[in-house]
């Protein structure tokens, strides 16, 4: 008769059958089992009558202790499977965990860009225009005081049509003076879209890409350079979310007069790649919008005045987002365009 | 263009600041290239390229960025012989030719081979080096002709159409009628501008020369390198145009390095063009958004040795240095003032922001369109306009577009030879780049199209969006998500033979094909943004709907479809046989099964006068079943 070894094992029996335990019948088979009025626990306490009054004493202490253990932990189990059927508890197990998504898909970063980069315009008076892209070589070049055998043109590679002078745009200046024959100044406008290039494609090149051009055209007022650099102030400080600082720098574009090139302060402190180790990234070309155009567009100069500009979007993007070749814009490779 | 300080030196007086002059050439002049203790490289674009890419002006442009005096450029010499070469000019050129007698070439002294070789020129005899060197010099091209090989008279007139000329490259080429040719009585003796002639050559027995210096006319000389695909630096400086002013300077500094042969009087067949004077409002300066005093203006002005007058209060007459071929307009003068002030000194003022917006109205078209596809769960891709011949033809087999494109004269690679009339082809690459990364792949894209159409160029922006997938089936949710699309933009549209119409326009298409991608299916619709835009701008007149008083019953009935009954003969059919009361029949699900598809549908009843009673409900639905199930389908329920 050893008593001791019973209770041991009982607990054993006990501790094996509750971790198999998974749902709240099998929890009270385990209750009927051993708490019943014939359960095991009931049956362990017939060794009472059988013992020694000083033994009596320790099995009395050591049942107890197993009655007590045995109950404690049906109880505690009894509450977590209570819980479980809480629903509020059983929301926030939920919640806890991953759902099963609605796919969303991505926008391209270029029309992301475009649509925050109309935005910003619009704060500041510029409507945004749609334009063309196959123009004709009077809209692209000798509106624009690009003539024909001209080396001026060499700076504009181009990709002709088979059709006898038209071309794709070049730049989207070329819709400069078909928009300014169909609108009278004073004018705010901007045009985003693709322009092509004749050109060997590498990391920095494309032969389709997209430009922002502006063009601000007052009656009798004078548009000042001032009010043109605040203008590119404004529109980086907002596109690269920190304060943009500008550097004009004397330049040559035909259809402007000053013209100059745009620059902005690299964030880098000593130099980096984007900046060529030279502190300032060249951005935008820009200048007073030459008399030969505006009369091109049947604007008298001696009234109307204002100043172009234009920008790449794609090279902004780069910057802004360290983007090291362009050509993933076009790759049409799902893994770029979801992972910006 | 590289310039060597140590050759700098020989043109401005005093001492170069080096780091100076690269701050100041950046912020006032050209963009820096590159930079050493040795040399500055400059890039000089078109319109400076006459007057500074040559050490005379660009020393100029130095010596007014430096507050530097400029040397005196050795231009004497005496004539001493009378014998003068008449020319017949017979186009308009800027020609000048002068006979030298009694010369005697050589090889060339140290500092002139050490010139050459900075500017990669190899050394020949003592006059060609010499004229390459006015060249680098002055920017004015040179040619020297062996006069005992000319037969005069000289002529300067367009080539005969097929006349044939030998270049000092040994080269033959046919001329035509467009190109510019000096000849004498035999034929050419140089291609103007471009190239001297291998027959009056200049070698080390020469002894009697004819020194030619000039300035041509740009767009000739720029087709006729063009069309011979010979470019040299002469045609390279006449492309960008050659000053006269320059030309008469050059004539006489040539003749500086020649005293000691018998030079003859100059030829010149017209006199030089006086530059216009140019009318600057000093008013104007309030376009740089700077303010300046007029001193600062006439300093500015005199560095330039621009003339100025003012003829009238703040009203100037302004005569520039006739080296300047780029200052024509008041616009001019106010560049030069803003750079040599410096751009860095004007300060940014706001405009004033209050100006009536508007935006195009196919951007809100885009918007709507691009944020229903995005939820539709599609990504966007931008791809390349262009398709090549075997996209053409698979466009042309396939039936989606039998039209004319606009086709690429000068395409940079086959596949880029058309621009695309849809947007099918760079979604199709980009579906099947994708599939093998992605097990489905959903995309769009927004842009422009083009085509031919009774001659014209109609250039249109479309919206494409592409489903390729594993499994058929798929298509019945690739439809679902056209149904949804064209509902959360708000336009009824009807489907006839795979063709969208809105509002009776044909606006769009569907496509499906199993065999364009490995082992899946393509499902493509493609619509016009300005057919959408259109339907828009027809505002729908919205009225108040009553909502309903009586509750309503539904019943589902499912069946596998057996033939092509398209979906309106059951639709009409349950409306018919159900009459007033079915107030809707509604899609609700479906499933395939060795390959027939089954559809459920809810056929909604309700009444408007009353409850209804199931019973009634359920006579009408039998009814409805019994009449379907006459049809070629297989009721399940």
């Amino acid at each position: 008769m050893n008593w001791e070894e019973d209770i041991k094992k009982l607990k054993i029996e006990f501790e094996e059958k509750l971790r198999k335990i998974k749902t709240k019948e099998e929890l009270d088979n385990v209750v009927l089992e051993f708490l019943k009025r014939k359960g095991k626990l009931a049956q362990l306490k017939n060794y009472f009558n059988l013992l020694k009054d000083e033994e009596k004493k320790i099995f009395g202490i050591k049942f107890n202790e197993l009655k007590n253990y045995i109950e404690k932990e049906i109880k505690r189990l009894n509450e977590s499977f209570k819980e479980t059927l809480d629903s509020k508890k059983f929301y926030n197990l939920i919640l806890s965990w991953p759902g099963k998504k609605q796919y969303i898909g991505s926008i391209h970063i270029l029309n992301r860009a475009k649509k925050e980069i109309i935005k910003i315009f619009n704060e500041i008076g510029f409507s945004a225009i749609d334009s063309p892209e196959i123009v004709n070589e009077y809209e692209n070049f000798d509106s624009l005081r690009i003539p024909k055998y001209h080396p001026a043109r060499d700076l504009w590679s181009t990709l002709w049509t088979t059709k006898k002078n038209i071309l794709l745009r070049t730049h989207t200046s070329a819709f400069q003076v078909p928009y300014l024959l169909k609108n009278l100044p004073p004018i705010r406008a901007i045009f985003i879209g693709k322009v092509y290039r004749y050109e060997a494609t590498d990391r920095r090149h494309e032969i389709q890409f997209n430009q922002i051009e502006g063009l601000y055209i007052d009656k009798e007022n004078k548009v000042t350079i001032s009010q043109l650099k605040w203008v590119f102030e404004y529109f980086f400080s907002r596109f690269f979310e920190r304060k943009a600082n500008v550097r004009l720098r004397p330049s040559y574009f035909p259809f402007v007069e000053p013209g100059f090139e745009v620059d902005l302060k690299c964030i880098c402190k000593k130099g980096c790649n984007i900046c060529s180790n030279t502190g300032f990234i060249e951005i935008a070309g820009a200048g007073k919008v030459h008399p030969y155009v505006l009369k091109q567009a049947k604007l008298d100069p001696r009234f109307y005045n204002g100043f172009a500009f234009g920008c790449g979007l794609e090279r902004i993007l780069m910057i802004k987002y360290n983007i090291p070749d362009i050509r993933y814009f076009l790759s049409g490779d799902l893994r770029f365009i979801k992972s910006i | 263009m590289k310039f060597y300080f140590k050759i700098l030196k020989n043109y401005i007086d005093g001492k170069i600041d080096i780091i100076k002059l690269k701050k100041e050439i950046e912020e006032k002049s050209f963009e820096v290239e590159n930079f050493n203790k040795d040399f500055i490289e400059v890039d000089i674009l078109p319109n400076r390229f006459p007057d500074a890419a040559n050490f005379w002006g660009f020393s100029k442009e130095v010596s007014n960025l430096l507050n530097l005096k400029l040397k005196k450029l050795e231009i004497d010499f005496k004539e001493k012989i009378k014998e003068k070469i008449n020319v017949n000019v017979k186009v308009n050129s800027f020609y000048t030719l002068r006979l030298v007698r009694n010369v005697k070439n050589s090889n060339s002294r140290d500092w002139l081979t050490d010139v050459l070789r900075l500017y990669d020129q190899k050394s020949i005899n003592f006059l060609v080096d010499l004229s390459n060197f006015i060249m680098l010099e002055l920017g004015t091209p040179v040619h020297i002709f062996d006069f005992d090989k000319i037969k005069p008279p000289i002529q300067i007139r367009f080539a005969k159409k097929g006349e044939k000329f030998i270049g000092l490259d040994q080269k033959e080429y046919i001329l035509s009628s467009e190109d510019l040719v000096i000849a004498d009585s035999l034929g050419p003796i140089a291609l103007a501008g471009i190239l001297g002639g291998d027959r009056a050559r200049v070698d080390l027995n020469t002894k009697n020369i004819a020194i030619e210096i000039a300035s041509f006319p740009q767009d000739l000389i720029y087709r006729t390198q063009r069309k011979l695909k010979l470019f040299t630096e002469a045609g390279f400086r006449f492309e960008r145009t050659v000053p006269q002013s320059r030309v008469i300077l050059a004539a006489n500094r040539i003749c500086n390095f020649l005293k000691n042969f018998d030079i003859g009087p100059l030829f010149v067949n017209k006199k030089v063009e006086e530059p216009k004077e140019i009318v600057f409002n000093f008013k104007d300066i309030e376009y740089l958004g700077i303010k300046i005093k007029k001193d600062d203006f006439k300093k500015i002005m005199k560095k330039l040795k621009f003339e100025i007058n003012e003829f009238k209060k703040d009203v100037f007459l302004i005569k520039k240095d006739p080296d300047r071929q780029d200052i024509e307009i008041s616009e001019d003068i106010l560049d030069e003032i803003v750079r040599i002030y410096g751009y860095k000194k004007i300060k940014s003022k706001p405009i004033d922001p209050n100006f009536k917006v508007k935006n195009d109205p196919i951007y809100d078209v885009e918007n709507l369109i691009r944020e229903t596809a995005l939820f539709l769960g599609f990504d966007e891709v931008i791809t390349y306009s262009f398709i090549g011949d075997k996209d053409l033809d698979l466009l042309k087999n396939k039936k989606i577009f039998n039209g004319e494109c606009v086709e690429i004269l000068n395409p940079t690679r086959p596949e880029f030879k058309f621009f695309r009339p849809t947007l099918f082809i760079g979604l199709l690459r980009s579906s099947d780049l994708n599939l093998g990364y992605f097990n489905k792949v959903n995309i769009f894209e927004i842009g422009r199209v083009a085509y031919i159409e009774n001659g014209k160029i109609i250039q249109k922006i479309k919206f494409g969006a592409m489903q390729s997938s594993r499994t058929k089936e798929d298509l019945v949710l690739f439809k679902g998500k056209i149904d949804s699309f064209f509902e959360k933009i708000g336009l009824d549209f009807e489907i006839k033979d795979n063709l969208i119409y809105l509002n009776n326009k044909n606006a769009g298409f569907i496509f499906v094909d199993d065999n364009l991608i490995s082992n899946g299916s393509v499902f493509y619709f493609e619509i016009d943004l300005n057919d959408i835009l259109e339907n828009f701008e027809k505002e729908k007149e919205i009225k108040f709907v009553e909502i309903p008083k009586f509750p309503a019953t539904f019943r589902d009935i499912s069946f596998y479809i057996l033939s092509n009954i398209n979906y309106e003969t059951i639709e009409k059919l349950i409306y018919d046989v159900g009459g007033k009361i079915v107030e809707n029949v509604e899609f609700l699900d479906y499933f395939i099964k060795d390959g027939k598809i089954s559809y459920t549908l809810r056929i909604v009843f309700r009444s408007k006068e009353r409850t209804l009673k199931e019973e009634e409900v359920d006579k009408v639905f039998e009814e409805i079943k019994k009449e379907i199930s006459k049809l070629q389908v297989e009721l399940r329920s």
